[in-house]
């Protein structure tokens, strides 16, 4: 039962830590505040539906068509919304994304309704036995496409010249200017990726969980997760995910019912109060 | 002509005495109008004066002293949950909970504020953001106090006797409670502490080194918003007549962040620009609904869209709101050439 | 005895030593200058004195009192003021805004009476508003009274942030990189008031400055410091031909590959 509830935890934190992700890339690159990073899940869940249930498109093909669209829509969003802001203050950046999201939330419930729907998938849900525990593999199909996600993208920042370009615009746009890196296409291409990481999230959270327009609220989940692993750490980000994921399960078993739903936001406040930074987040200090 | 000629002259409000005379008058024609223009109207502009007193209440902390807090709706609640409490279960007059429940938000806003001290920008809009969520659930769940998620009624309130049962007579409670809120706050922020405050949002290191005690500010700036908002919630279940935690969610914390974005941050006149439109919004919504294709007029989620394209509209291309248009408007008319 | 003395500090920060056992004395009534190559360590020192860096060990003293026992918002309370290397101002307010929260630490009025102003609060206002003005005038801010300090230019945001710690009638008034970005009118205006700030207002300036004609013109003593020590001190005659002061700026002249 407890390593059911483990298992399970661990995939739902795996999708709290890819929303995380792509949260954090967002801030890493350009120190802006992505309130919408949920709802981007959120519209990778419904473009994934629209493809496979509504045009009847494989789901293979499907997963790979949807976080392809997710990223040119992250594009969109950075050129229209986030370009304009680029050297303003904290808190016009967190208005603005705090307005795609509600903007998106209502389109997504005015073009798709506010039913809680859903789409086949190839993922079993049937209890299997593995090691004298019995789950569902739809569980370990989540966490085995979210390490593959991490590993991919991992070698992507590492190995490649666009990765590394990434890097280094983050660290210091100004010397990746100087260096001949557009920093204007690597503000894009982190949306992109942003985009496309929320796009998986949505299509693999789907089956462990629902999809109606209000998967936004889970999302929001992604910013306890985010700040437990530290708001500057992409390892962080999937651990702190895991960590939100399995707590709150093993919350339902220990403590009442009703607790589980706000334990998420209980730990970040702990973390808040004790350690901003995260596990394994750094502290700026300003320089006078 | 502009000329001050005294530091007195300096400090008023309204530089010329005549322009204190547009402010009775409006004044006068809204309570006129609350009086006459019929039983929704006055509701509408119940609501309007209580959103305008939250608004001021999140400007002090979000505006003035630029501490993002997007739980505001928690105080809203704290303060409608004691009125209601108090006067339904205790009988207290109303007149004495309606201080009660601002002191008693006022304090919550005390205890939130100590902690996030050490906070800024994204961790305090996060942490202000699960205090919202946390209030919520200590709602639902305190069942034998709150009436948990079935919600609690309220009485009208009266004073010395007289009832206020309808929503003209009730126009006057809120329009007083309104006067006194700006009075005060208007005093408060262009004084040493307002000046304090937005010190404190320009540069916390200059601000130290003039003196101001960050904490001490910090918290204060948390005690007076969540006291102001508080008397806000007093006043809302008192109107309503009936609350739960349906009218104090994570929507609502935003619309009041979109009213002071949209009226213009750091003003007062700004959050009382913005309080009124956003309050009216949902009516010029549905009013020009037949303007509107029916796929998108009669959508659900249509106001929550407007919501969100007027805030990312504001914040883009007025970042100043309403107050900075008014500014603007005020320098055109000096400078127009004729 | 000093008004201002700093005993062996020393701070760290990560591997390096920024201050290194550094002493130096501040006497009433002299202008002294700090100077020294980049990364000395003379705005470090600034930063400690207003508690903004909590020095490893060391004293510093002001008038028999331990700076470091008092926190950062209480050190103007004792009679420090400092501007900023990168300007620090309220952008936000106006010139006499940011001036008037030099008169912060005199305010008597408490938060209730403010809420109600007409009365207390109002005469502190005008008051304050009066001190405001004598500071403008001194440094000649008349024009730029009531504009906001984002449109302004670099060098009378200088003036600025000068004129809102000199509010404060301080005792002592820290001036770190006054001069930087001002043209040569400008600083020239600038050693006329820094003796004028001594003179007329009894307040002990100390600088840290790069602009050596502005520094040998004004000031009564130099200290010079590199790599967070002090390598000389005295006065600019003694500075000019100190052969460690021209060896830190310039270098030994040995083993540099032609240029």
């Amino acid at each position: 039962m407890i390593a059911q509830q483990i298992i399970s935890g661990l995939a739902l934190g795996c999708v709290y830590g890819l929303i995380a992700l792509g949260f954090v890339l967002i801030f890493k690159a350009t120190q802006v505040i992505n309130f919408a990073q949920g709802e981007m899940m959120m519209i990778g869940a419904f473009v994934a539906y629209t493809l496979i249930a509504m045009l009847h498109v494989p789901f293979l093909l499907a997963f790979f068509l949807t976080p392809i669209i997710c990223g040119g829509l992250g594009i969109l969003l950075e050129r229209v919304l986030i370009r304009p802001l680029l050297r303003e203050s904290v808190v016009s950046i967190i208005m603005v994304t705090i307005g795609l999201s509600i903007t998106l939330r209502a389109f997504a419930g005015m073009i798709w309704s506010y039913d809680t729907l859903d789409f086949p998938h190839p993922f079993s849900d049937q209890g299997v036995q593995i090691g004298g525990i019995v789950m569902a593999p739809i569980y370990i199909w989540v966490i085995l496409i979210t390490v593959g996600l991490v590993f991919l993208l991992y070698t992507f920042f590492k190995f490649t010249t666009i990765g590394i370009s990434l890097q280094a615009s983050a660290q210091n746009p100004l010397a990746s200017l100087l260096m001949g890196i557009s920093v204007k296409r690597v503000y894009s291409l982190t949306w992109a990726i942003s985009g496309m990481v929320g796009a998986v999230a949505g299509i693999i959270v789907v089956p462990i969980s629902f999809l109606n327009c209000n998967m936004g609220f889970l999302g929001l989940k992604a910013f306890p997760a985010a700040v437990i692993g530290g708001f500057n750490s992409i390892p962080g980000a999937i651990v702190g995910g895991v960590i939100i994921g399995i707590s709150e399960n093993l919350a339902g078993i220990y403590l009442p019912l009703w607790f589980k739903d706000i334990f998420a936001y209980v730990i970040m406040l702990l973390v808040l109060m004790i350690r901003p930074e995260g596990i394994f987040g750094t502290h700026a200090q300003k320089k006078v | 002509m502009d000329i001050r000629e005294s530091y007195s002259r300096d400090l008023r409000i309204f530089d010329q005495w005549y322009k204190w005379s547009w402010f009775v008058l409006l004044a006068a024609a809204l309570l006129v109008y609350s009086q006459i223009g019929g039983y929704y109207a006055a509701y509408l502009l119940n609501l309007i004066f209580i959103n305008m007193i939250a608004a001021v209440g999140l400007n002090v902390l979000t505006g003035c002293a630029g501490l993002i807090s997007l739980g505001h709706a928690a105080f809203m609640a704290i303060g409608a949950y004691t009125s209601t409490i108090i006067t339904v279960k205790l009988s207290v007059p109303f007149w004495l909970a309606l201080p009660m429940s601002g002191a008693m938000a006022g304090l919550i806003g005390f205890v939130v504020g100590l902690p996030s001290l050490r906070l800024t920008g994204i961790y305090l809009a996060l942490a202000t953001m699960a205090f919202g969520f946390i209030i919520d659930e200590i709602i639902i769940q305190w069942h034998s106090v709150t009436g948990g998620a079935e919600g609690l009624s309220s009485l009208p309130p009266h004073i010395l006797g007289f009832v206020f049962d309808s929503y003209p007579k009730y126009c006057f409670i809120t329009f007083i409670s309104l006067s006194l809120v700006i009075f005060s706050a208007k005093n408060l922020l262009r004084g040493p502490f307002g000046r304090a405050l937005a010190a404190i949002r320009d540069s916390e290191t200059a601000a130290e080194t003039m003196g101001v005690n960050l904490g001490w500010y910090k918290t204060l700036a948390f005690t007076l918003s969540a006291f102001y908002t508080g008397l806000a919630g007093s006043l809302y279940a008192h109107l309503l007549l009936f609350i739960s935690t349906d009218n104090f969610t994570l929507l609502h914390s935003i619309s009041y962040i979109v009213m002071i974005v949209v009226g213009g941050l750091g003003s007062l006149s700004g959050a009382v620009m913005g309080a009124s439109f956003i309050t009216l919004l949902p009516e010029m919504i549905a009013f020009s609904k037949d303007w509107l294709p029916a796929a998108i007029g009669n959508a659900a989620g249509l106001q929550a869209a407007v919501y969100g394209i007027v805030l990312m509209v504001f914040v883009i291309l007025q970042p100043t709101g309403f107050y900075g248009l008014w500014i603007r408007a005020k320098i055109w008319w000096k400078t127009f050439p004729l | 005895m000093a008004l201002l003395s700093l005993k062996k500090l020393t701070i760290r920060f990560g591997g390096v030593v920024a201050l290194d056992s550094l002493s130096l004395d501040v006497h009433e009534g002299e202008i002294l200058s700090i100077i020294g190559p980049n990364g000395a360590g003379k705005t470090t020192i600034f930063n400690c004195i207003s508690r903004l860096y909590k020095p490893h060990s060391g004293e510093i003293i002001f008038r028999d009192q331990n700076v470091l026992k008092v926190k950062a918002h209480q050190v103007s309370n004792l009679g420090i003021g400092r501007t900023f290397q990168n300007i620090e101002l309220f952008t936000n307010m106006t010139v006499i805004e940011n001036i008037l929260l030099g008169r912060h630490i005199f305010r008597k009025s408490g938060l209730l009476s403010q809420a109600v102003f007409y009365g207390k609060t109002r005469k502190e206002e005008i008051e304050n508003r009066r001190s405001a003005e004598k500071v403008i005038d001194f440094l000649d801010l008349q024009a730029h009274r009531n504009k906001r300090i984002g449109g302004l230019p670099y060098g009378v945001q200088k003036l600025v942030e000068l004129g809102r710690a000199l509010a404060l009638e301080p005792k002592v008034l820290l001036m770190d990189e006054v001069s930087s970005g001002m043209n040569l009118e400008e600083t020239q205006d600038l050693m006329i008031w820094i003796k004028d700030i001594r003179e007329d207002l009894g307040i002990t300036p100390v600088l840290v400055e790069h602009d050596m004609r502005l520094v040998m013109g004004v000031s009564d003593r130099i200290a010079v410091l590199d790599y967070g020590r002090k390598i000389a001190e005295g006065r600019p005659e003694e500075i000019q031909s100190d052969k460690k002061v021209i060896k830190a700026y310039l270098g030994d002249g040995h083993g540099d590959p032609g240029c």
